[in-house]
């Protein structure tokens, strides 16, 4: 690289107070009008009131609506390369994701209202889901704001959008009304386990985007022809820094984890399934971080490395549910 | 870490061979690499259950293999704990052999070779004064300077391979402590019925059980349930005391998620059962013309017998049963209908048939039969436990029976009048009882069933469910957990920066290391270094 290019993208950089200005904006705005909706809702709410009737049942429609949208635009952008477009996209993603976060914190609030215990909305799977979707779609959307490349979109939308193809799945097997939680469920290390999880998740998943979007632009570059995408040390760097903040995040949520488990269950680890699942989950990441650190290890393999790592996720994530625990009858072996 | 400071130490030279080998990359990469992958195989197949279940499951060739591959108790397994402790063993390694060169380089400014042999990037711009060069370098963080006439040596994050040493020594400290606790603790279950008390643990080995005496008796004070408004259990709680020579140590109420611990043993809520709660019904024979009743006093788990070969098993006591009492199939409206006893009949005539007997709904006739997991209920349309809607019932069937030639509703009505007469009843009830009647015969003459149940009351005594644990590896558990995320911090954000500034005549040439394997980060600071060298001091000051 030349220093000239060098310069340009330094420059080009933004200044990191005004990001954190941003942000918090951002997050004061996400903060106030959940605020409002909930003082909008608060007479309405009776016990056992059917979720469709719910205010953050008809919120997250709404988001998930501008999430799509915004996932075909920045599919489009991708496309025609237009600043505009591009723009669009941004801030439907970001109205998006504030709107499903809202939902959630709605959903707290009416929580309290419709059962007789509230609690945070992160203990079924229709819950977590949602959190995922907002989680994978913030943290992306922080990777866009720093690096200013909006190609990644294309790709880390598109996962936001099966997640929501899931949710809706979800919906229309009825699982989805605030619930009652079981005794052992009812741990604020576990509240705190599931919230450090999905950050981890959602991070892993941007991780896979960009790793996607790296072996695209390798292709295009190997066929000799150009392409729109940032470039693959641009790619490659957003690819580790989404792995750096997913890393340490699920290492947490492991710990915190086995803190429930060494309080609800007697033993900070029993090799269940889903513990052991996420062991493999870290095992695959800190393997990616020795081949980078210590082998040197980047570009293609890495980026591969990093889609399996998510296909490893998933798997942890909802794999074992479907498939291994409901081992205790044998059916899938 | 780049090439420059990659060669060995003196010391790290005289490391056996062997370390070197464990602490080598392509040995870690495969030892955690195996982990990952065998860790699967407990995952898919389930482990620790008895012989049967894996000889109807896997069938005996497959059953054999596994069970001597160790496969069925796998993380006990001896080809398991090895990898873990090679592991161990290649992080120990590592540190080892990473510890000199941690020295080395974090050594003061003084120790390092005045210009690198190699570098990562740099540049040449014209020269200026050494005090802007300082001053732009501490801008971005720069903290340690050496000038040594025409070279000027700066560094900054000259810690952060500590972040290297505090997550490897983590996986050390984790992997002690959970060797420790499965070598040197145990974990096992006691069942303890209320007002009494036990001191026997009972350890799960492979698919057997070890029993554990406590120096000290635990005495189940009280357990009971909490329940949500829609009958779910919201919490399970036990009053234990710990009694020693009548003495008690210690007393608490333990819930799911807050234990008692008590040197070193931990006593978890885990789980509950009934221990024979005391349970009265009243049986109706039906195969009997006359409908006698019969009043049962007997408890949870117990089994009657006729000696002609009629058995009728207690199964269960519940004290709730949560019903979704929603017309509407994508509605949920639940509601607690109150205690049942499970009972099975097993008669040679009628085969086995489960009955649920409501509390509260004495009419409501559930039942499944031999085979059925689906029960089938019904409205009989009196109590069993009635005796004159039950005798006149008998007799009305009994009058039904001898009928002679076609049965119209006139000669039923004529058989129904017959039975009010023998049961004393005056007619002018017909009316009135006339339909639970008719209600009733309609019930038995679909289902045949040889006897009906009431549940008239109950006395519960359950059990508590502990889990105790003794758990010596926690403590380096946690320590190691905190470890291992300061260190994961450290190494993924704290990187160690080295700058070599040279005055050449009037240029001045850059070159800098930079110890994580980020090529962007480097270039990022160089460009922006290279930005600020360039411009003139006017601006790159204000
Ligand atoms: C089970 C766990 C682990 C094992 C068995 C392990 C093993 C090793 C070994 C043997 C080395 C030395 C390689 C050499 O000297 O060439 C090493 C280096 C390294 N490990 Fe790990 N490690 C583990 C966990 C981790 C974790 C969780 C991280 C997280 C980031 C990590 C990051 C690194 C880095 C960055 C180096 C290179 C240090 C350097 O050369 O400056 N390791 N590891």
């Amino acid at each position: 690289m030349t220093s000239a290019t060098l310069s340009a993208s330094a420059a080009k950089s933004p200044n990191s107070t005004s990001l954190l200005g941003y942000w918090l904006t951002l997050l004061v705005v996400t903060l106030s009008l959940a605020g409002l909706a909930i003082f909008g809702e608060a007479d309405r709410l009776a016990p056992g009131m059917p979720f469709q009737q719910l205010l953050s049942y008809k919120l997250t429609s709404y988001a998930n609506l501008l999430l799509v949208a915004s996932a075909l635009i920045y599919l489009a952008h991708l496309r025609y390369k237009a600043e505009s477009v591009g723009k669009w996209a941004t801030g439907l993603a970001t109205a998006g994701m504030i709107g499903v976060l809202m939902a959630l914190l709605v959903r707290w609030f009416e929580s309290h209202q419709v059962l007789d215990e509230g609690h945070i909305p992160i203990t079924n799977l229709y819950e977590v889901t949602l959190f995922f979707s907002a989680l994978t779609a913030l943290i992306y959307l922080i990777l866009e704001s720093i690096y200013r490349r909006k190609a990644m979109g294309a790709f880390v939308m598109p996962i936001v959008v099966v997640a929501i193809g899931f949710e809706l799945w979800l919906v229309s097997r009825g699982q989805v009304g605030p619930q009652n939680l079981v005794p052992a469920l009812k741990s604020y290390w576990l509240h705190a386990h599931v919230l450090a999880n999905f950050i981890g998740y959602g991070a892993f998943a941007v991780a896979a985007g960009a790793g996607a979007m790296y072996l695209m632009r390798a292709r295009a570059e190997r066929k000799g022809r150009c392409s729109a995408l940032p470039s693959l040390d641009t790619t490659d760097a957003i690819t580790y820094k989404a792995i750096a903040i997913g890393f340490p995040t699920f290492t947490i949520a492991t710990i915190l984890g086995a803190a429930w488990a060494y309080d609800a269950w007697g033993g900070y680890w029993s090799w269940d399934p889903k513990e052991t699942w996420s062991l493999i989950v870290w095992l695959t990441y800190a393997i990616y971080l020795h081949l980078r650190f210590v082998k040197g290890w980047a570009g293609t393999r890495m980026a591969w490395w990093a889609i399996l790592g998510f296909g490893v996720t998933v798997f942890c994530f909802l794999g074992v549910n479907m498939f291994l625990s409901g081992l205790h009858s044998y059916g899938s072996l | 870490m780049p090439n420059t400071t990659h060669h060995e130490g003196r010391l790290s030279r005289f490391l056996p061979a062997a370390v070197r080998f464990l602490a080598s990359m392509p040995v870690a990469v495969v030892l955690l690499c195996l982990l990952a992958i065998t860790s699967t195989i407990g995952t898919v197949l389930v482990q620790n259950r008895d012989e049967d279940f894996y000889l109807s499951k896997l069938g005996p060739t497959w059953y054999r293999l596994f069970d001597a591959l160790g496969f069925l108790d796998m993380y006990s397994a001896g080809w398991f704990i090895a990898i873990l402790l090679l592991l161990i063993l290649s992080v120990s390694a590592a540190l080892l052999r990473h510890g000199p060169r941690f020295w080395r380089t974090s050594r003061p400014l003084d120790g390092i070779r005045p210009w690198p042999v190699k570098h990562d990037g740099g540049f040449t711009v014209p020269a200026l004064e050494p005090q802007r060069i300082e001053t732009v370098l501490r801008r971005h963080g720069f903290n340690e300077f050496k000038r040594d006439g025409e070279l000027l040596l700066a560094r900054k994050g000259r810690w952060s391979k500590l972040g290297f040493f505090f997550v490897h020594a983590s996986v050390v400290l984790i992997g002690i402590g959970g060797l420790s606790t499965s070598q040197l603790g145990f974990r096992g279950v006691m069942n303890i019925t209320e007002g009494e008390s036990d001191n026997i643990i009972y350890i799960p080995e492979g698919r057997d059980y070890r029993r554990l005496q406590l120096p000290f008796q635990v005495r189940n004070d009280k357990f009971a349930i909490d329940f949500y408004n829609t009958g779910m259990p919201s919490e399970f709680r036990s009053d234990l005391s710990l009694v020693q020579d009548g003495k008690v140590l210690v007393q608490k109420r333990i819930t799911v998620n807050d234990p008692l611990r008590y040197e070193g043993v931990t006593f978890y809520q885990a789980n509950f059962g009934d221990a024979g709660s005391a349970v009265n019904f009243t049986l109706r024979d039906l195969t009997n013309e006359k409908f006698p009743r019969q009043a049962v006093e007997t408890a949870v788990g117990r089994t009657l017998e006729d000696g002609m070969g009629i058995k009728l098993i207690v199964k269960e006591l519940r004290q709730h049963n949560v019903v979704n009492m929603s017309e509407d199939p994508d509605k949920e409206v639940l509601k607690n209908i109150g205690p049942s006893i499970d009972l099975l009949l097993q008669s040679p005539a009628s085969g086995n048939i489960s009955y649920r007997v409501y509390l509260a709904y004495p009419h409501m006739l559930a039942f499944a039969p031999m085979g059925s997991e689906e029960m089938i209920y019904e409205n009989l349309g009196f109590s069993p436990a009635d005796d004159q809607l039950m005798g006149l019932l008998a007799a009305y069937l009994k009058q039904v029976s001898q009928l002679q030639g076609e049965v119209t509703p006139d000669t039923r009505r004529a058989a129904f009048a017959a039975a009010l007469g023998e049961m004393g009843i005056a007619t002018d009830r017909a009316a009135e009882l006339g339909p639970a009647i008719i209600q009733a015969e309609t019930v038995l003459r679909a289902h045949k069933l040889p006897m009906l149940f009431a549940f008239n009351s109950f006395v519960p005594k359950q059990y508590t469910g502990l889990q105790v644990a003794r758990d010596p590896g926690a403590p380096l558990i946690w320590i190691g957990s905190t470890l291992l995320v300061l260190g994961l911090f450290m190494m993924l954000y704290w990187h160690e920066y080295r700058i070599w500034v040279r005055r050449d005549g009037n240029a001045l040439e850059l070159c800098a290391l930079y110890a994580a394997r980020q090529k962007l980060p480097l270039e990022r600071l160089l460009a922006t270094l290279q930005d600020e060298f360039t411009t003139p001091a006017t601006t790159t000051n204000a």
